[in-house]
C-alpha cells in the first residue's frame, strides 16, 4: 500500500522560554521570552552566552544536550548518550555558579496546533522534567504532572502529537535535523544519521525507520560474526599446513652422518667453552672473597694499629696508673694534701709527659716499651696483609682477565655452532619416531576438522546476514520507491533554499548504498550538475548553508504544522558575499510558515540586516543579549559600537 | 681514652704533623697550621696521582666556608702533640719541641706505616720549592671539589667519588700533554697546580 506522503510529523513551536536562577547571565538571571514572530534572534557580542542559551533550550525540549561527535549509532542509543547525567553536570557546571545549581532551571512554553504543553527541567537534576502542564483544546484546564511522572507524561504527550514512533526519534529530528549549532554537523554527509531522517521523511510508516536499522545493525553483526569464523576457519587451515610442512620437510632432510658429527663436534666445542666460563666465574668468585677478607683483616689491623699509637701516645700511662694519681683523677682531691680541683692540673702535667708531683720529665718505662713493642707488631703484620692484599688483588685482576677471554671463547664457540646450524638446520634434528608422527598427522586431522567446523559456521552466518539484508534491501527499495515518487517537495524546497544562497543550480539525489557491507543511502549534491560527493568538494560557508538548506528542506516537507530551525551564529563562517543571499534564504524559510531561533553576533552582519529587511518587525524579534550579561572591560570601552550596530538592525525592521 | 673508649687520635695524621714540621722548606718554614692543613692534603693528592685509594689515606678532609682543605684528625693530632711539648704552637705556627720531637721522629721513621707517607708528603712540600705559596692554595681552591665549595661558602667533604674521577681526568691530560718521559709524579703535579694557577682554575 502507498504510503500517504503529506506530512506526517507535528513538532511543537516554542512560545515561550524562561531561565530561573541562570547567573551566567549576571543583569538577568532570569530570562523571560515570549517567542511570538517567526524569526527570534538572539543577538549579542562574543561569550555572552548565546549559544549556551539554544543549548538550554534544546535541553528543556528533548532532556539531553546536543553531543554528535560520537556519530550516530542509532536513535535510541544517541539519546541515551545525550542524556547522560555527567556531561551535563559538566555543560551546565562551567557556566552556573555553585550557589545557582540547587534552583537553576528552564521552562518552555511549547505549541501544537491543538495543544499545549509547559516543560520545567532542573539543570542539575536527574534531566527528567520536573514539572509538565499538559493543555488540549477544548479539554479545558491543564493537567499538571510532577515528580517521577511528569517526565513519561511529557514524552508520552509529545510521541502522540508529534505522531513520531517514539521520543528517541523526537530527540533525533530536534537534535540532528532541525539544529545546525556550534558543533557544525553536517547531515548532508552524515550518511548514517541521513539515512534515518530519510526513513523518517519517506518510510512506508513511522516505525519504518527503526526497522530498518533494526535490521542494519542484525546485518552488521552477522556479517561481523560470519568474518570471524571464516578467519578462525583460514587460522586452523594455515596451523594444519604448517604441521603437515615440518612432517615433510623432515622426512626431506635427515642430517647425514657427517653433518651430524660436526654438529655434536661444535655442540662439544661450546659445552667445553661453557664449562670453562663457569670455572673461571667460581675462581674470580674465590679471589674476590680472599680481596675481600685481606681487606678485612688489614682494616682490623689499622684500627689496633691506631689503638696501639694512641695509647703510645700517652707515654705517661705508668704516671697515670699510679693509685695516687688515679684518685686524684677520679676523686677531682689531690691525693697527698686532700686540695679540691687537682684533677686538671694533674691532667695538664701528664699531657707535657711531666711528674705532677715533681715536674720531671716522665720516661718511656716498661709499659711504653711493650706500646712500641705491640705497635712495631702491628705494622710488621699490617705490611703482610698489605702485600697478601696487593698479590689478592692482583690475582682477581688475572682472573678477571681470564673469565672476559673465557666469555669471549664461548660466544665465539656459540657463533660458530650457530652459524653452522644456519646452513645445515637439519643437523640438530633426531629422526622422528612413529608415535611422534602419529601424534603429528592426529593434530593435523583436528585442526582440519576445526577448519571445517569454522567454514561451515561462517556460510550459515552469511546465509542469515543475506536473508537479513534482503529483508532491509526490501525496505529500502520501498524507501528508495517513496523517494522516487515523493521528494518533489523535499527536492524543490532544497532546490529552492540553496540556490536562494549559493546562486548555482543545486540538486540532490538519493544515492542507495548497496555494497555487500553497506546499506542505507546518501544524497548526492551536485552543483551546475557536477557531483559533489564530499564535503571538501564545496567551501566551508558552502558547505554550512547547504546543510543548512537541506535542514530547512527535511524540516519543513516532514511538518505539518511549520518546523522551527534552531541556528546558532550562522553569519560567522560566512564569505561577505554570501551574508545577504544567507539572509534571504533565512527570510524564505520564515515566509513559508517555519521558524528560526537563531543567535548572531552584534555586529552589522549582512545575514541579520537582510533578513532584518525582509522580515520587519511584524515577522522579527531581536533580543538584545548584551543587556542580560556583564560585558569584559574592552566590550566595556566598545559599547558605543553595539549600540550603533543594534540601531542599524533596528532601523532595518522598521 | 674518650668514654666511648675510641679514641680520634690518627696515626696518619699524627704522622703527617710530625713529618710536616720535619720537612717543611725554610720557605714556608715554620708551617702555619692552614698551610699545614694545606700539604697534607696536596700529600693527599700525591698519594692518589701515585694510585693509593682515597679510602687508604687514613683520614679525611673537608673544605671549610672560610676556604681551605682541613682535616678533624690533623687538628686532633696537633693538639695531642702541642700537649706533649713534641711540637711547639707560637703566633699560630707549628715548631719542633726542643727535647721530644726528634725522638718521635725516629720512632715514627722505625715504623712501615708512618715511613711511606714520607714519600707523599716529601712530594707535596717539595711543591712549595717550584711554586709560590700562595700560588699552591689559589691552585688548590680552584679544584675539583674545594672550588665548587668555595664559591657558595660552604663547608663539605672533599676526594668524594665524582670529585677523584675528575682528578683522575686532570691528572691523565697532564700526562698526555708532558709525554712519556715524564715519568716523576712531582712534575706531573707541579704541572698540574701550575696550569691552575694560569688558566685561572682549569688545566
Amino acid at each position: 500500500m502507498e504510503a500517504d506522503r503529506s506530512p506526517r510529523y507535528c513538532l511543537p513551536a516554542i512560545g515561550r522560554v524562561e531561565l530561573s536562577g541562570f547567573d551566567l547571565y549576571r543583569r538577568k538571571p532570569d530570562v523571560r521570552i515570549n517567542i511570538d514572530r517567526s524569526v527570534f534572534c538572539l543577538i549579542g557580542a562574543n561569550g555572552l552566552g548565546k549559544s549556551t542559551f539554544l543549548t538550554t533550550l534544546l535541553y528543556g525540549l528533548t532532556g539531553a544536550i546536543p553531543n554528535r561527535e560520537a556519530g550516530f549509532p542509532s536513535p535510541g542509543e544517541y539519546a541515551e548518550n545525550a542524556t547522560r547525567q555527567p556531561e551535563r553536570r559538566d555543560y551546565f557546571g562551567g557556566r552556573v555558579s555553585e550557589a545557582a545549581t540547587e534552583h537553576a532551571s528552564v521552562r518552555l512554553g511549547l505549541r501544537w496546533p491543538d495543544a499545549r504543553a509547559t516543560v520545567t527541567r532542573q539543570l542539575f537534576g536527574t534531566g527528567a522534567a520536573s514539572e509538565v502542564e499538559i493543555e488540549r483544546e477544548g479539554n479545558g484546564g491543564a493537567d499538571v504532572f510532577t515528580g517521577d511522572s511528569a517526565e513519561a507524561a511529557y514524552q508520552e504527550f509529545v510521541v502522540e502529537k508529534s505522531q513520531l514512533p517514539g521520543f528517541d526519534q523526537f530527540v533525533f529530528l530536534v537534535h540532528y535535523v532541525c539544529v545546525f549549532d556550534e558543533e557544525r554537523h553536517l547531515l548532508l554527509w552524515d550518511g548514517t544519521a541521513l539515512t534515518n531522517a530519510l526513513y523518517l521523511a519517506f518510510g512506508s510508516d513511522a516505525e519504518q525507520a527503526a526497522t530498518a536499522n533494526e535490521l542494519k545493525r542484525k546485518v552488521e553483526r552477522l556479517g561481523s560474526r560470519a568474518r570471524n569464523s571464516r578467519y578462525a576457519a583460514r587460522q586452523a587451515l594455515d596451523a594444519a599446513a604448517k604441521l603437515r610442512r615440518a612432517m615433510s620437510d623432515d622426512d626431506d632432510t635427515e642430517p647425514d652422518a657427517a653433518t651430524r658429527r660436526r654438529f655434536e663436534r661444535l655442540n662439544g666445542q661450546l659445552e667445553e667453552a661453557g664449562g670453562r666460563v663457569r670455572r673461571k666465574d667460581a675462581e674470580l668468585r674465590k679471589s674476590e672473597a680472599v680481596v675481600v677478607d685481606r681487606s678485612a683483616a688489614l682494616t682490623g689491623l689499622q684500627l689496633e694499629y691506631d689503638e696501639a699509637f694512641a695509647a703510645r701516645t700517652d707515654a705517661s700511662s705508668i704516671v697515670l696508673h699510679h693509685p695516687l694519681v688515679r684518685s686524684t683523677l677520679q676523686g677531682d682531691r689531690c691525693a697527698v694534701c686532700a686540695a679540691a680541683g687537682a684533677a686538671e692540673r694533674v691532667r695538664s702535667a701528664l699531657d707535657k709527659a711531666a711528674c705532677p708531683l715533681c715536674g720531671s720529665g716522665i720516661t718511656a718505662g716498661a709499659d711504653d716499651a711493650a706500646n712500641m713493642e705491640t705497635l712495631r707488631d702491628l705494622d710488621g703484620r699490617i705490611e703482610a696483609v698489605r702485600a697478601d692484599l696487593q698479590e689478592a688483588h692482583e690475582r682477581r685482576k688475572r682472573l678477571q682477565d681470564d673469565y672476559d677471554a673465557s666469555l669471549q671463547a664461548e660466544a665465539a664457540a656459540r657463533e660458530t655452532r650457530d652459524e653452522f646450524l644456519a646452513e645445515n638446520p637439519e643437523a640438530e634434528r633426531e629422526p622422528r619416531t612413529e608415535a611422534e608422527a602419529g601424534a603429528v598427522n592426529a593434530a593435523i586431522e583436528r585442526a582440519r576438522a576445526e577448519a571445517k567446523r569454522f567454514d561451515l559456521k561462517s556460510k550459515q552466518e552469511y546465509r542469515e546476514r543475506d536473508a537479513v539484508r534482503r529483508e532491509l534491501h526490501a525496505i529500502e527499495r520501498q524507501l528508495q520507491s517513496n523517494f522516487d515518487r515523493h521528494s518533489d517537495e523535499l527536492t524543490g524546497l532544497f532546490r529552492s533554499y540553496a540556490t536562494a544562497f549559493v546562486g548555482l543550480a543545486v540538486d540532490i539525489e538519493l544515492e542507495h548504498r548497496k555494497g555487500k557491507v553497506e546499506t542505507g543511502f546518501d544524497l548526492l549534491l551536485s552543483l551546475e550538475d557536477q557531483a559533489r560527493a564530499r564535503a571538501e568538494d564545496v567551501s566551508e560557508s558552502q558547505r554550512f548553508f547547504l546543510d543548512i538548506a537541506l535542514r530547512m528542506a527535511l524540516a519543513e516537507s516532514m511538518s505539518a504544522n511549520g518546523a522551527t530551525l534552531v541556528v546558532d551564529t550562522p553569519e560567522g563562517s560566512l564569505d561577505i558575499t554570501y551574508e545577504a543571499r544567507a539572509g534571504q534564504m533565512f527570510s524564505d524559510f520564515a515566509t513559508g510558515g517555519n521558524a528560526i531561533l537563531m543567535t548572531a553576533n552584534l555586529r552589522s552582519s549582512e545575514l541579520v540586516l537582510r533578513l532584518a529587511e525582509l522580515q520587519k518587525r511584524a515577522g522579527m524579534q531581536v533580543e538584545r543579549m548584551t543587556d542580560w550579561a556583564e560585558l569584559s572591560e574592552v566590550q566595556q570601552a566598545e559599547e558605543g559600537l553595539f549600540d550603533q550596530a543594534y540601531a542599524e538592525i533596528n532601523r532595518a525592521l522598521k | 681514652m674518650t668514654a666511648a673508649g675510641w679514641n680520634p687520635l690518627r696515626s696518619a695524621a699524627l704522622t703527617d704533623v710530625v713529618f710536616l714540621v720535619e720537612m717543611a722548606p725554610s720557605s714556608l718554614a715554620p708551617v702555619t697550621i692552614p698551610e699545614m692543613h694545606l700539604y697534607a692534603y696536596l700529600g693527599n693528592l700525591v698519594a692518589l696521582k701515585g694510585g693509593v685509594p682515597v679510602a687508604d689515606w687514613g683520614y679525611g678532609f673537608a673544605v671549610t666556608a672560610d676556604g681551605f682543605p682541613f682535616a678533624d684528625a690533623l687538628d686532633f693530632a696537633t693538639s695531642k702533640l702541642i700537649q706533649r711539648s713534641i711540637v711547639v704552637s707560637e703566633h699560630g705556627a707549628l715548631q719542633r719541641g726542643e727535647e721530644l720531637f726528634a725522638a718521635e721522629v725516629e720512632v715514627l721513621n722505625g715504623l712501615v706505616q708512618s715511613a711511606r707517607r714520607k714519600e707523599w708528603l716529601r712530594g707535596s712540600l717539595a711543591c712549595a720549592l717550584q711554586l709560590p705559596n700562595g700560588a699552591v692554595r689559589d691552585a688548590i681552591n680552584h679544584s675539583p671539589g674545594v672550588a665548587n665549595n668555595l664559591r657558595h661558602g660552604r663547608a663539605a667533604g672533599l676526594l668524594r667519588k665524582a670529585e677523584v674521577e675528575e682528578i683522575y681526568d686532570e691528572f691523565a691530560l697532564v700526562e698526555k700533554l708532558l709525554g712519556p718521559e715524564a715519568e716523576e709524579r712531582l712534575q706531573a703535579i707541579v704541572v698540574w697546580l701550575s696550569a691552575r694557577v694560569v688558566s685561572d682554575g682549569r688545566p
